[in-house]
């Protein structure tokens, strides 16, 4: 679980740093700044560098940057190139094109020279070769340098440096990235662990940065910023080990004629700055933390998720500058979690721009069968219930289970819960109580499960609140969250659910009424989804500020108007002393399940957060599904999950607020899987 | 010798150590050269290499390469002549170890800041095997964003051409391979820091006598 070890890293460097969150801040603000004044910056830049003697190059693509290149190896004689990691450079394939005109190419970074001399494109931003085993790594630098590398790490090492150290010193030429370009002196800062950048800038005659527009900050104190940023964000350490900063070529005795090439790529970039949608992508600083949290790129890895950008943030990158084709190739292996957001140190909203990406490719090649269905789930919801119970009994029979995988896509092996016909909607009047002078009102948004599978558990919603003298209401009209639409590209449907969800709720936020939602995904269209879907109108971020989830509503407004204890009704949970609680992925991005887990210890419970830091692999529908990018999957990323919970033997119950959570992990856990509201009682604390 | 400024030079010693480096202390700058003998005595394997340090007299006589175990205050390289193309591989390849001039450090990250006018002087500090670097305890920093006005300043003076500027956070290292960490991979495999104008660095077990290494 490298992955793992990444993001723990992370969180405690995090936790180090003076101002945590006000820095994932700053670097959103530094970024984004960067992007609104890019051509000044650009401008300003380039002619620093000129005054400081090194020659720039503006490059629109990618053959560009290699004419360039092979115009100055022409004219220098070069026959050797060295190379520090630079993403940019696989960007564009430089490698390939040097190498088809007879110049000799080699990768300098330990990581970058082992899937060199593999052959393979990269498997993470930042480890690229961390899906080779030791092993592995000690036979292909045997094959190279024909000598036998023991499997010893350090003996690989001596081997590596040993082997590389001619190569640098006899290369004509060294090719870099750059992490940063600082506007206001025309200097690049270069950042690496392993001191090959030291080499490969400061031994050959030529050197040649080749780097992404983006990249500009305008000062000193922006830089540096970043520079901190970096490390923290990728592998939780403070500092790469060497940051270069060079301005103009040193001089170096008995060399005269040494040259600096500024090389600035183009490549989409300003196209992507052109587009409201996709101009926040630029923001990204290549942490690679993004990956390090996704689920479904843990399982399948930067092979199959990613083409040369790899993971999430690869997906829109790889539509805006290679194509939409090699996008759509693994753009549909995201399950809209959210996680990669959250993760984000420039808070680029990650999931909405793979959802353009998913919806460009529906337009284009048309929907999968099996997504068309599981977006109908609403539908599907709607006509189960009032067909229950024979639709529970057809469903859960093994011609049913058949039928739905052969006619719906949906995987036989999947349990799908059962629908009751008693709905929330038809019986709440039943269990509206109306109070005389309540202290709060609020519109429920039950979404589809505490509708149409746990009409028992929206009462028990209503019921709560309403022992907390808060009036509740059941808007009628409501679709359910829409998010489905949103995880299979279908943005129009999901703009017209959006639409219709808070024109029906407005008016009650405009009457003083907070919206709560049960269901974490709901919450989560309502706050951080409908405002994208509907261009931050007024109306949805009127919504948005006023929509809770039920603990986060009861923390804020009721939490002193009752007193909490174990329930005492049939489930049984006064005699459960420890809970084990699921935080899920959207919730992450709300109130992370804190003050539910304040809720339960109130109540008397022992509670503890078991978690590996990513998704249980339900991810909404996506794990209903037959097929490679369905269940299987789903099962996958959820392995490690389950095995924590079901290795945990002091644990009595699970509980967890999402509904399709819930279902994954009651397939597979030996405990009961509740949600918290099934293990709480409340009764009005004194008079008001 | 302020407090503050002993904290900053505690705390940069700690960190530079928790990377893997090691720290020195020294009251003066005999002592601090007696102490860098000492370290190449101990730890040299082989040629030595010095970039001009901070004292002017000291640059009166360019010698190239010495022998380990030479006393190296009198010997001095303002350059690492590379003569023509051919020779340099090897005069390079045979340098072990290398002694730099550290202009500044941050406390807060435990790293060293390198000021090069010459690409020689700089790869005396990532071609060797072991890095040694000297350097006055009242140019430690407390944080990495103090270093902004002097970057502005280095690289915005005029003149051609502009020096270079490095980072030093311990020695070279990865974790490309499975994750491991690893040092000294392309760069130094040991680094040992000399902070001149304070002996007595002993806080918290950090720092020691050259001589315990």
């Amino acid at each position: 679980m490298a992955m793992k070890r990444g993001r723990d890293a992370r969180k405690t460097q995090l936790a180090q740093l003076e101002d945590g969150e006000t820095f994932r801040l700053e670097v959103k603000r530094i970024k984004s700044q960067s992007v609104e004044t890019l051509d000044t910056l650009v401008q300003r830049f380039a002619q620093k560098c000129l005054d400081n003697g090194a020659k720039v190059f503006f490059a629109q693509n990618g053959g560009q940057v290699v004419d360039y290149i092979l115009g100055i190896a022409r004219r220098k004689g070069v026959k050797l190139v060295t190379k520090s990691k630079s993403l940019t450079t696989e960007e564009i394939e430089l490698n390939k094109h040097l190498e088809e005109q007879g110049i000799e190419v080699v990768e300098t970074d330990l990581g970058e020279r082992i899937i060199q001399l593999a052959g393979e494109k990269p498997f993470h931003l930042v480890f690229p070769a961390v899906h080779k085993s030791q092993s592995e790594v000690a036979k292909l630098f045997s094959e190279s340098l024909k000598t036998d590398v023991p499997d010893d790490l350090r003996a690989i090492m001596d081997t590596v440096r040993g082997a590389l150290r001619p190569v640098f010193l006899e290369a004509g030429m060294g090719v870099t990235g750059a992490n940063v370009g600082v506007a206001e002196t025309g200097t690049v800062i270069i950042e690496t662990n392993e001191g090959n950048a030291e080499l490969v800038t400061a031994v050959p005659d030529v050197h040649v940065v080749v780097m992404g527009m983006e990249k500009m900050v305008g000062t000193w104190e922006e830089a540096l910023k970043l520079v901190l940023a970096h490390p923290v964000s990728a592998t939780g350490t403070m500092l790469t080990n060497y940051v270069s900063m060079i301005s103009s070529r040193s001089p170096l005795s008995g060399h005269s004629e040494r040259e600096l090439h500024i090389v600035i790529l183009d490549n989409g970039r300003s196209k992507m700055r052109e587009d409201p949608w996709f101009k926040e992508a630029l923001r990204c600083i290549r942490c690679g933390a993004c990956m390090n949290v996704c689920p479904t790129y843990g399982v399948v890895g930067g092979h199959v998720f990613g083409y040369i950008y790899p993971g999430p943030i690869g997906i829109p990158w790889t539509q805006q500058v290679h194509g939409l084709d090699k996008a759509a190739e693994f753009a549909h292996l995201c399950v809209s979690c959210g996680l990669c957001r959250e993760i984000c140190p420039a808070d680029i909203d990650i999931p909405m721009l793979i959802a353009k990406v998913k919806e460009m490719d529906v337009k284009q090649s048309g929907q999968l069968r099996a997504n068309r269905v599981m977006a109908a789930s609403e539908g599907f919801s709607k006509l189960a219930s009032a067909s229950a119970p024979l639709s529970n009994w057809i469903i859960q029979s093994s011609m049913g289970r058949f039928l739905g995988e052969k006619v719906f896509g949906v995987d036989r092996r999947r349990r799908i819960p059962s629908f009751s016909r008693g709905t929330l909607e038809k019986n709440f009047l039943r269990v509206k109580r109306t109070l005389e002078n309540p202290m709060g009102r609020v519109a429920y948004f039950p979404d589809l499960a505490a509708n149409y599978n746990r009409p028992d558990l929206g009462a028990k919603v209503v019921a709560f609140l309403q022992d907390a003298n808060v009036d509740v209401v059941l808007p009628k009209g409501l679709r359910s969250s829409g998010m489905p639409y949103v995880s299979y590209g279908e943005l129009e449907k999901a703009t017209e659910v959006a639409k219709r969800n808070v024109s029906i709720l407005k008016p009650y936020v405009d009457q003083g009424y907070n919206i709560v939602a049960t269901e974490p995904t709901a919450t989560y269209c309502l706050r951080k989804v409908y405002p994208k879907l509907l261009g931050d109108s007024e109306a949805s971020n009127l919504v948005a500020k006023h929509s809770y989830e039920l603990f986060e509503y009861y923390d804020l407004f009721v939490s002193n108007y009752l007193s909490l204890s174990k329930a005492q009704n049939e489930s049984k949970s006064s005699e459960f002393r420890n809970v084990g609680f699921h935080v899920s992925c959207h919730q992450r991005a709300l109130s992370e399940g804190k003050p539910t887990l304040k809720a339960l210890r109130q109540a008397g419970y022992n509670v503890k957060v078991v978690e590996t830091g990513t998704c249980c692999g339900m991810a909404g529908t996506f794990g209903l599904k037959a097929g490679p990018l369905g269940y299987d999957l789903s099962v996958a990323v959820g392995k490690p999950l389950i095995e924590l919970f079901n290795n945990d033997d002091s644990l009595d119950v699970i509980a967890t607020e999402s509904s399709v959570c819930t279902w994954q992990l009651a397939e597979a856990v030996k405990r009961p899987v509740v949600h918290p509201l099934d293990l709480l009682g409340a009764s009005r604390m004194g008079s008001e | 010798m302020s407090s503050q400024q002993f904290d900053k030079a505690t705390l940069f010693s700690s960190k530079f150590e928790a990377l893997g480096g090691f720290v020195h202390g020294a009251q003066t700058l005999e002592e601090a050269v007696s102490t860098v003998n000492n370290i190449i005595r101990r730890r040299g394997k082989g040629k030595v290499c010095c970039a001009p340090l901070f004292i002017g007299d000291h640059a009166s006589n360019p010698d190239m390469q010495t022998a380990p175990g030479t006393d190296v205050s009198s010997k001095v390289a303002s350059d690492l002549a590379f003569g023509d193309a051919s020779e340099d591989p090897q005069r390079l390849k045979d340098v072990d170890v290398g002694v730099t001039k550290a202009d500044y450090a941050v406390a807060q990250t435990g790293c060293l800041v390198e000021i090069s006018l010459n690409d020689a002087n700089h790869l005396l500090s990532s071609v060797v095997r072991l890095h040694i670097a000297v350097l006055e305890a009242s140019n430690v920093l407390s944080n990495l964003r103090d270093l902004a006005p002097i970057l502005r300043r280095v690289f915005s003076a005029g003149g051609e051409p502009k020096p270079r500027v490095t980072l030093i956070s311990g020695p070279s290292r990865t974790s490309d391979i499975e994750m491991k960490m690893v040092m000294g991979v392309h760069g130094p495999l040991e680094v040992h820091t000399v902070i001149v104008g304070l002996k007595n660095l002993i806080r918290n077990g950090v720092g020691r006598d050259s001589e315990e290494i």
